[in-house]
Order: C-alpha cells, then sequence, then structure tokens
C-alpha cells in the first residue's frame, strides 16, 4: 500500500517524469499525468497486445480495458515499486479475460510427444546449422504471415511468457512475479515456448517452400 | 488444455542453457554472439536461439491508432459517471415543493399497477392455488391406493359413521346437514391422510367449500378400485349440493354447467382411479354431469339419500 506522505505535488516534466511519479501525481490530483502515462504506453502495450491477442482491435479493447483498471485500482499501486510490471500484469490477465470470452482458439495439443532421447528436440540446433533453411527464401510479407500464424497457434501461456520475455525484456523473476508463479515454472514455460515456436516455424516454413515448389 | 510444464524437455539441455544465457544477459549480447558465434559451441547455440527468436519481431503489428488516448479517457471518464450514478443516493429533498406533475406521475404509475399488475398477479395466484389442489387431490389418491391394498381392493365406504355421508345428525338425512364425504374421513381417521390433504386451498368463501366430493357407490356393486377402470373418484366440492346446503336456489338455474365453488366456478380438479388429475372447465365426462346422479337435471329433483343410481353412473358428492 502508498504512504500517503509520499503522494505529494509531483512537478511533471514530460519524458522525464518517471511513471511512479506520474501515478503519484495522478493519486494527487493532478488531471495531466493519467492521459501522459496512456500515452506513454500507447505504442508499446498495443503492439504487445495486438502480439498476444493477434488482433489489432482487440487490442485497442483490452488496451482500453487495462488503463479503467488501473484508473480504478490507482490507490492499491504501491508507489515504492515500478509501474511497468504491475501494468504488464494487469494487461496480461485483461488478455486472457478477453481470450475466454472469445472461445474462438483451439488449445494447441502438447501431448504429442515431440523427441526422446537422442531424439531430442533439435530445432535450434536445424536453425543454427549453417545449411540453407527453406525459410530463407521467403520474402519479407511472408516471412511476417508466417511468424503470425505460428505465433497465434502457441498456446496462450507460452505465447504471454514468450512476448514478456523476448519483446518487453521483462527477466525471468519479474515474469515469475507478474504472473505469480515460481521461477523454474517460468523457465520451462519459457523453454517449451520457444521449442514450439520453433517447431511451427519449422512447419510453416517447409509448407510454404513446398507451395512455392 | 493448461500445457505441462514437463513441456520443456522437448528441448535440449544446451539449448535450454543458450535460452536462459540469452534472456538473463537481457538478449543484449546477442548481438555479439551474432557476430563471433564460430568462436565456441555455447556462443553459435545461443547465437541460434536468438536468430530464432529474432524472427518473432516479423510478426505484423499496426501503429495504435492516435485516438486510443481519447478513446481511452473517454471510458474512464464514462466508467466514472457510471461510478457516481451508482452512488448517489435519491432523498427527497423536504425544502423542495411537490409538482402536481409528480403527483399525475404517480398516480399514473399506481393505476397502470392496479390496471395491469392486480389481475395478473389474481391470475398466478389462482394458478397456484389450482396447483396445490391438485397435489391435495394426488395425495388423496395415494392415500385411496393405499387404503385399497391393505383392504383387498375395497375402496373407503363406511355405514358407521352415518351412512354415506358424515353427518353431525346422522338420523337426519338433509343434504344441509351433510359436512364432509364420510369416505374420505375414513382416511383420515385411519391414518392414510392427514386432515389438510383433504381439502382445496384455493375456496375463499370460508367453511361453505373447500372439501372434496368422493365416488358415490352404485346400488348393488362392489364398491373395489380395480373395477373403476379410468373414471372419476374424488373431485372439487359438489356446487349443486354446495347450493342445497346453502339453501340458494336461485345460482342453480342451469345446473349442467355448475363448475366446483372451489375455484370460483371457472373449473375443478378431478382425480381419476388411475390416480392421474385433469383440470375439466365443465363437470361433464362424455356428457354426464359428475355432479348429478342420471336422471336428476337440478338440485330441486335431487335425491334425499345421495346415492347413485346406475351401474355406470359417476355421482361425485359432498
Amino acid at each position: 500500500m502508498n504512504n500517503d506522505t509520499t503522494i505529494s505535488f509531483v512537478e511533471i516534466e514530460g519524458e522525464e517524469t518517471s511513471d511512479e511519479s506520474l501515478m503519484i501525481a495522478h493519486l494527487a490530483g493532478d488531471g495531466r499525468a493519467f492521459p501522459l502515462l496512456v500515452e506513454r504506453y500507447r505504442t508499446d502495450l498495443h503492439r504487445y497486445l495486438q502480439r498476444f491477442l493477434g488482433s489489432a482491435s482487440a487490442a485497442d479493447d483490452v488496451f482500453q480495458e487495462t488503463f479503467l483498471q488501473i484508473y480504478l485500482s490507482a490507490s492499491t499501486f504501491d508507489v515504492t515499486r515500478t509501474l511497468r510490471p504491475w501494468l504488464y500484469t494487469i494487461a496480461s490477465n485483461k488478455a486472457r479475460d478477453w481470450y475466454r470470452h472469445q472461445k474462438r482458439r483451439v488449445a494447441l495439443s502438447l501431448d504429442k510427444p515431440m523427441g526422446h532421447g537422442e531424439n531430442e528436440f533439435t530445432l535450434l540446433d536445424v536453425v543454427a546449422s549453417k545449411n540453407k533453411q527453406p525459410g530463407d527464401s521467403m520474402s519479407a510479407l511472408e516471412e511476417s504471415s508466417c511468424v503470425k500464424k505460428v505465433v497465434d497457434a502457441l498456446p496462450e501461456l507460452h505465447r504471454e511468457i514468450l512476448l514478456m520475455a523476448y519483446f518487453q525484456r521483462f527477466s525471468y523473476q519479474q515474469i515469475a512475479d507478474m504472473l505469480s508463479i515460481p521461477l523454474g515454472t517460468v523457465k520451462s514455460r519459457l523453454h517449451s515456448a520457444v521449442a514450439l515456436f520453433a517447431d511451427g516455424w519449422a512447419q510453416t516454413t517447409h509448407e510454404t517452400s513446398k507451395d512455392h515448389s | 488444455m493448461i500445457p505441462s510444464d514437463d513441456n520443456h524437455k522437448i528441448l535440449s539441455e544446451e539449448n535450454r542453457r543458450a535460452i536462459d544465457a540469452l534472456l538473463e544477459a537481457g538478449l543484449v549480447d546477442g548481438d555479439d554472439l551474432v557476430q563471433k558465434h564460430n568462436e565456441s559451441a555455447e556462443s553459435t547455440r545461443q547465437a541460434a536461439a536468438l536468430s530464432l527468436l529474432r524472427k518473432l519481431e516479423a510478426y505484423p503489428v499496426s501503429e495504435p491508432d492516435t485516438l486510443l488516448l481519447d478513446s481511452t479517457m473517454a471510458r474512464i471518464a464514462r466508467e466514472e459517471r457510471a461510478k457516481q450514478d451508482r452512488m448517489e443516493i435519491h432523498t427527497p429533498s423536504w425544502g423542495k415543493r411537490t409538482q402536481w406533475a409528480d403527483f399525475g406521475a404517480v398516480a399514473a404509475v399506481a393505476l397502470l399497477a392496479t390496471g395491469v399488475g392486480w389481475p395478473i398477479a389474481q391470475r398466478m395466484r389462482a394458478a397456484a392455488l389450482e396447483q396445490n389442489c391438485a397435489n391435495n387431490l394426488r395425495t388423496v389418491g395415494s392415500s385411496i391406493a393405499a387404503y385399497a391394498v391393505d383392504h383387498r381392493g375395497n375402496l373407503p365406504a363406511t355405514a358407521s359413521l352415518g351412512g354415506l355421508f358424515e353427518s353431525p345428525a346422522a338420523s337426519k338425512l338433509d343434504w344441509s346437514n351433510y359436512e364432509h364425504s364420510g369416505h374420505l374421513l375414513l382416511l383420515e381417521r385411519n391414518g392414510y391422510a392427514r386432515h389438510d390433504s383433504l381439502h382445496c386451498p384455493a375456496c375463499t368463501a370460508g367453511s361453505a367449500c373447500g372439501t372434496f366430493s368422493f365416488r358415490v357407490p352404485s346400488v348393488n356393486t362392489p364398491f373395489r378400485l380395480e373395477l373403476m377402470g379410468r373414471t372419476p373418484l374424488v373431485a372439487d366440492a359438489n356446487p349443486v349440493i354446495h347450493m342445497r346446503r346453502i339453501g340458494n336456489k336461485s345460482e342453480l338455474s342451469a345446473p349442467n354447467t355448475q363448475c366446483s365453488m372451489n375455484h370460483q366456478q371457472r373449473g375443478q380438479n378431478v382425480l381419476f382411479a388411475d390416480v392421474s388429475i385433469i383440470w375439466l372447465v365443465t363437470p361433464l365426462i362424455n356428457g354426464d354431469n359428475i355432479y348429478l346422479p342420471d336422471g336428476v337435471q337440478d338440485s330441486q329433483s335431487l335425491p334425499l339419500s345421495p346415492q347413485a343410481t346406475t351401474v355406470n353412473d359417476i355421482f361425485l358428492a359432498q
């Protein structure tokens, strides 16, 4: 919980003002602070949500939901902590709610064995090899389309953690705190996400190259 | 499906380490690794992992609408207004003079409630009471069946309670003295039914109605359940006898269409020998009035002793 004594007048100096200071200013009744915060995350959060939800219009909705929640819950924010993980936690929760309401996606079955023992999954090895890969011959548009297809097909939990780690550069520990799951779970989930992405990428590019031939 | 966390096994240990190293370094060192990926197997693997992850950047994203800020703030403002509306408590202002228009509105609502709401409520109440009456009759039917099982198939019939009908003055065979079918009271007295189940709850005319009328045995015919087939056994109180009892002859101008007083003459519930219950809007079944013996057209010609006249005559009397 925030301490009342910390909520005092905060000089807003545009980009230099921290997220947390903007929150303090907002809590102190400064009407300029919250719009600045929204604008600050407009691009970054919206892109995250687009990748998470696979749709720009859905991202619009969830973006608004997120900031509405931030606005309504502002008094519960601990101003001694950083705002960004809290913001992304709320955004991710809202995105998951959106999925639950949509129920459009079919969960990808992970029961299918993908490799054991000596044949343990080596997709990264494939990517690492110097041989020309099917994806190499794709146009930028095709590659973009393939990546979207593969990422959108990832299970929600894996997609979320992959986006948090890669695009938002959250550390394992931060992700664990945000999702309230053990550090080991974060790691294993990310490993799975990478492997699923690699698998999906290999399959998609293979299909694309077959289409070309 | 929630994925199992065991799925990390699908990556080799080396690959897992490479991913971890990249993430822990904040993906910053990856650029260097890509430049010098020939230096070691580990760095090559990290470079490959980074190369794979960088494909994510090809995910197509569009620039958010410039109006997103405005639409977000507008949504927050809407929510704020709605929240204030929810929290606002509308209390009457004592200092404010009540307008005639307010009285008019209140009166209009009251009239509407009376004109529309009251009849609906009445119909719902009547329907509920009809159902309660049917439930009681169902209980009576079960009691009769239980009685018959215990008495070699015989239906409850008593002569010891003052002939066919319970009467406070058994020797005085007059309709006005008949309070209830002695047959049904036999069920109560022998523990087959409770007293309150022998009544129709829909009756609003006090003690003058609310009872059930039981089948009058035909002359010289065994009064046994298995001989009844699917014919009426019990029904809401007989209106003809009711009128005779209270001495109101003028209301019996058309006795063939009179329904039981229990439901304000809208109809009556009838219990059949197979324990089925049917709501009838007339007292006629195949042309036979269940409330009159054969050959009798009105209350004036009711026989002194209430008795079914023929073997097939269905006569339910109170």
